[in-house]
């Protein structure tokens, strides 16, 4: 869950981009589940921020990715993606 | 992968899936209906009755004995499955079964396609859970311990299980509390699942 600045903080504590993540592979929340050998309402508990994964489960879900832990799950709110890839702010992507 | 794989699971509607509000009232109902009967079976038992109130309440005893009953039947399968066992079930979409068995697989395989170890999310609740109930039943057997053993002591008229279906009544309160407490605090605490997809 990319969560822009400024958004509330998810129950569990813990800021994550699961879901665009899961939305760049085209992955339903079953396909994950099952690629992850978890049930796919964990899945979602993890994208809606109600549940924060152990670290054993999160270091799984960044291999899947191949990404770093830190890009996947943060304690902070993540930047949003064009802002951190193009150094520009949504608002500013959308006036051009 | 394995040759058998599950079809994909078709993505769940609102009535498929129990929401939290329909499991909150199979909850209440199933409770109330154990506290009505056990209060009626005790009015049926002490109470001197003229004819006209003893249909009705016939009735009543009836229709909430019967209320417990099926309500206790449908809490049965999912507090074994959700408080008790230590893996996940997925519900099989209607007419998931019989394409599996169209392709060949047989019952037991197709049963253990939807059975897997609970995930960490799922450990946790129900431990949570257990835990929550722990602190329920502990106070509940004491409050009702020291009831029947004081009461009688200090108070004049106190209701006591005198009668077999009286006694019966309070151990088949424990037998429910004990059995069905902790997937009841999970299908009372857990939101509405999420869509599949």
């Amino acid at each position: 869950m990319a969560s822009p600045r400024g958004a509330p903080k998810p129950a569990a504590g813990v800021y994550n981009r699961l879901a665009v993540l899961r939305a760049d592979r085209g992955d339903s929340r079953q396909q994950l589940a099952d690629a992850l050998g978890i049930n796919y309402q964990t899945v979602g508990f993890l994208e809606r921020g109600d549940y924060a994964p152990s670290l054993e489960l999160a270091i799984r879900i960044s291999e899947l990715f191949h990404l770093p832990v830190e890009a996947v799950f943060s304690l902070r709110p993540f930047r949003p993606l064009s802002e951190e890839l193009y150094g520009q702010s949504p608002q500013e992507a959308t006036r051009r | 992968m394995s040759a058998i794989e599950p079809t994909r699971p078709t993505p769940l509607s609102p009535k498929a899936s129990k929401t939290r509000q329909w499991r909150r009232r199979q909850i209440i109902t199933t409770y109330a209906a154990y506290a009505t009967t056990v209060v009626l079976t005790s009015v049926r038992a002490h109470a001197t009755l003229g004819s006209g109130v003893r249909g009705p309440l016939g009735i009543a005893f009836g229709l909430a004995g019967i209320t417990f009953i099926v309500s206790l039947v449908w809490l049965i399968g999912p507090s074994v499955r959700y408080g008790l066992s230590s893996r996940s079930y997925r519900q099989p979409a209607p007419g998931e079964f019989k394409q599996l068995k169209d392709q060949g697989v047989s019952a037991s395989q197709a049963q253990a396609m939807f059975s897997r170890p609970a995930d960490e999310r799922q450990r946790a609740i129900r431990q949570r859970a257990q835990a929550v109930s722990y602190r329920i039943v502990g106070p509940v057997i004491v409050v009702v311990a020291l009831y029947l053993i004081f009461a009688p002591t200090f108070f004049e008229r106190v209701w006591l299980p005198s009668t077999q279906g009286e006694q019966v009544g309070l151990f088949a309160g424990f037998a429910l509390l004990f059995s069905t407490l902790p997937a009841a605090v999970i299908a009372w605490s857990e939101p509405d699942p999420v869509p599949e997809t």
